[in-house]
């Protein structure tokens, strides 16, 4: 593994050696589709229904068949090159006809997640979808059936009028069902992030980003049995949200490109009943993958008893990203599946986002979750002493650790972490300002803290104010409007800070600190109450501690901004006076 | 036949760890109850199995309240 490290004192790494050659693999999805029905047709994907079980299985030659079908339906409604769409449905085969079927005739899709077991209404949710609809000026709206009849009802001119439901779409007469001819550097789709402005940044993904990203990954986690993913693996199952980078390029579109059974699960079901999805890896040489939380999960609902009769012993892995890895995690889950023949060993961490596409480095080792400490206290909060390894990074992509200054450091130094490479992004959609932020002479500048040791990525948190919760980002400012909305006309200048904190077992918790001048105990409790009420309503989030502070009290900038990090830290050490409730 | 108000605030209660005489109509699940989305859905899970009755996504994303959970119930 010693030959992975390129420069051994820079802080400066080299992408892994390609084991299998892709010159003659196709860099777009028209190509793509049709190559996974060509050449692995015996393979396939299956949708699980609601209760987790009877898959609604497709070989791939199938799955080209139903795009098709999807590409000439929307051509049907009139959909053309270049259009944007906005998908907001679960994971089905409805999913994954459209948006394959748009991307194939030139239509720019994006997803975002559905009103699904949110318990959110209809009227915030219309607020968030035309968030989501104006970044990218999205001419068609794929929703469920509920919403779209209470969007054509409440906005029937605008939302409800570019409402469009799967089985609308897919009674339409079909047009035109051929594929377009499309070059590997145009756009495919897009991907929403948060911005640090409040507004959503739409990632554009080339048809090159995402493929050469999905053969990435099959090396990035076949490294460390010496043969990408596509030579051995029996399965791959799903339950990630199709609206998620790790669910969209991770799961999908890396099983199609490189021929991977997939099995995918609605994420309302993996939640509602989580060994429905440990059971379909039962005998199977597979990899499994989610955020810590979906493991989590795990570990909080499920007992010994559950997993009886499991046999685990053939997973061949257990992967992990896209939030931070805490080991007491793996650690608890490792001990519930322990009778499956599941071992510690199998768990993989990794590193991504998707400005990236998704995926920058795995763990290459088989040895489980290893952590490292901080090397150095730095001005930057570090919540985390020990941190764990995220491995080496993909084929043909480099990562950096640099100062603020953006000078490279040297192994074993905490910094920037920056991210180079073929699946790296060049835009958000129509936003050359945040585009230039984040993007400086092909460097991603990722916005979070990490250090290189001994060859390996070490991610020891972020530098961005991003809360992530339950693997799912959250802006700050989502978070202070609402609890400014909720508090009406405070007096001018009455600020609001929103952060999370992290709990051993559990993992982020959200917590606002209010600033107000209101003093009276009963007055601040309905303060308290309709805060709450508004975030839950909105977000369906709960929030894990309200603080009520003295106005002023949140340390801002000269220039008046609020310091998120500063009354963070503050918090933890318990340096901040509360109000009484 | 539906099940009565009592087995119904009986399962919210132990899914929430508050006391059943702490639920009111309008007690909301997210802000006052700490009830997420994956704790929602365990809810559901719960609900439906006690009680065989199935509640679909939609109808699920509409319910915010105590209140909401019974009124499906009452008309189950």
């Amino acid at each position: 593994m010693s030959s992975h490290v390129t420069e051994a004192r820079l802080a400066h790494i080299h992408g892994i050696p390609r084991r299998k050659p892709i010159d003659d693999l196709p860099l777009t999805f028209p190509e793509t589709v049709a190559y996974a029905a060509r050449e692995f047709s015996e393979k396939g994907i299956s949708v699980l229904d609601r209760s987790g079980r009877n898959p609604d299985r497709r070989s791939f030659a199938e799955v080209l068949d139903s795009v098709k079908q999807a590409a000439g339906k929307w051509r049907a409604l009139g959909v053309q090159n270049g259009d944007r769409i906005l998908l907001c449905i679960p994971t089905s085969w409805e999913f994954v006809d459209s948006w394959l079927g748009a991307i194939c005739i030139g239509a720019k899709p994006a997803a975002i997640a559905p009103a699904m077991g949110g318990l959110s209404s209809s009227s915030n949710f219309a607020e968030r979808l035309e968030k989501f609809r104006s970044v990218i000026d999205a001419s068609r709206l794929l929703v469920g059936d509920r919403m779209a009849s209470d969007l054509r009802a409440q906005f029937p001119d605008t939302l409800g009028a570019i409402s469009l439901t799967p089985g609308e779409l897919f009674s339409e007469e079909s047009g035109d069902q051929s594929f377009r001819q499309v070059e590997p550097e145009e756009m495919a789709f897009m991907q929403f992030t948060s911005g640090s402005t409040g507004m959503p940044r739409a990632v554009v993904i080339t048809h090159q980003m995402a493929t050469l990203n999905a053969y990435a990954i099959n090396e990035g986690i076949g490294d460390r049995f010496g043969a990408p993913v596509s030579e051995w693996s029996e399965l791959h199952s799903a339950w990630l949200p199709m609206h998620h980078d790790m669910g969209l390029i991770g799961c999908l579109l890396f099983c199609i490109a490189n021929g991977i059974e997939l099995s995918l699960m609605n994420p309302t079901t993996f939640l509602a009943r989580p060994i429905r999805y440990l059971e379909t890896f039962h005998k199977k040489r597979a990899v499994m993958s989610g955020p810590n939380f979906g493991y989590q999960f795990c570990v909080d609902r499920l007992k010994q008893s559950d997993v009886e009769g499991l046999d685990l012993s053939r997973l061949a892995t257990a992967n992990t990203g896209s939030e931070m890895v805490r080991p007491e995690t793996f650690k608890a889950f490792s001990k519930l599946l322990e009778p499956t023949g599941f071992t510690p060993d199998k768990v993989m961490s990794c590193y991504g986002m998707a400005e990236a596409t998704l995926a920058v480095s795995f763990d290459g080792f088989q040895k489980g979750v290893r952590t490292h400490s901080v090397p150095q206290k730095s001005e930057v909060l570090v919540e985390n002493q020990d941190v764990v390894s995220c491995g080496f990074v993909v084929p043909d992509t480099e990562v950096k650790i640099v100062t603020q200054e953006g000078t490279t450091l040297n192994e074993n130094e905490l910094g920037e972490v920056l991210v180079k490479g073929p699946a790296v992004f060049s835009e958000y959609y129509k936003n050359e300002e945040a585009t230039n932020e984040v993007l400086k002479d092909g460097w991603l500048y990722t916005g979070d803290l990490g250090f290189i040791s001994n060859g390996e990525l070490y991610i020891a948190g972020r530098s961005k104010e991003i809360l992530v919760i339950r693997g799912d980002n959250i802006m700050p400012h989502e978070l202070e409007w609402l609890a400014e909305e909720a508090r009406g006309q405070g007096e001018s200048g009455e600020r609001t800070a929103a952060f999370s904190v992290s709990h051993e077992e559990v993992g982020e918790e959200i917590v606002l600190v209010v600033e107000t001048n209101v003093t009276d105990t009963e007055k601040l409790g309905e303060l308290d109450h309709s805060i709450r009420s508004r975030i839950g309503r909105a977000m369906s989030l709960p929030v894990h501690d309200l603080v009520f502070v003295r106005r002023g009290r949140i340390p801002r900038t000269s220039s008046g901004k609020i310091q998120r990090t500063k009354i963070k830290s503050d918090y933890i050490s318990g340096a901040i006076e509360r109000l009484d409730v | 036949m539906s099940p009565n108000t009592d087995s119904v605030l009986e399962v919210i209660s132990k899914l929430a760890s508050m006391p059943i005489d702490s639920l009111k109509r309008e007690t909301e699940l997210v802000a006052d109850l700490g009830i997420d989305s994956p704790k929602a859905l365990q809810l559901l899970v719960e609900l439906e199995d006690e009680f065989g009755i199935e509640i679909s996504d939609e109808e699920a994303a509409r319910m915010e309240t105590v209140g909401d959970v019974l009124d499906f119930y009452e008309k189950a």
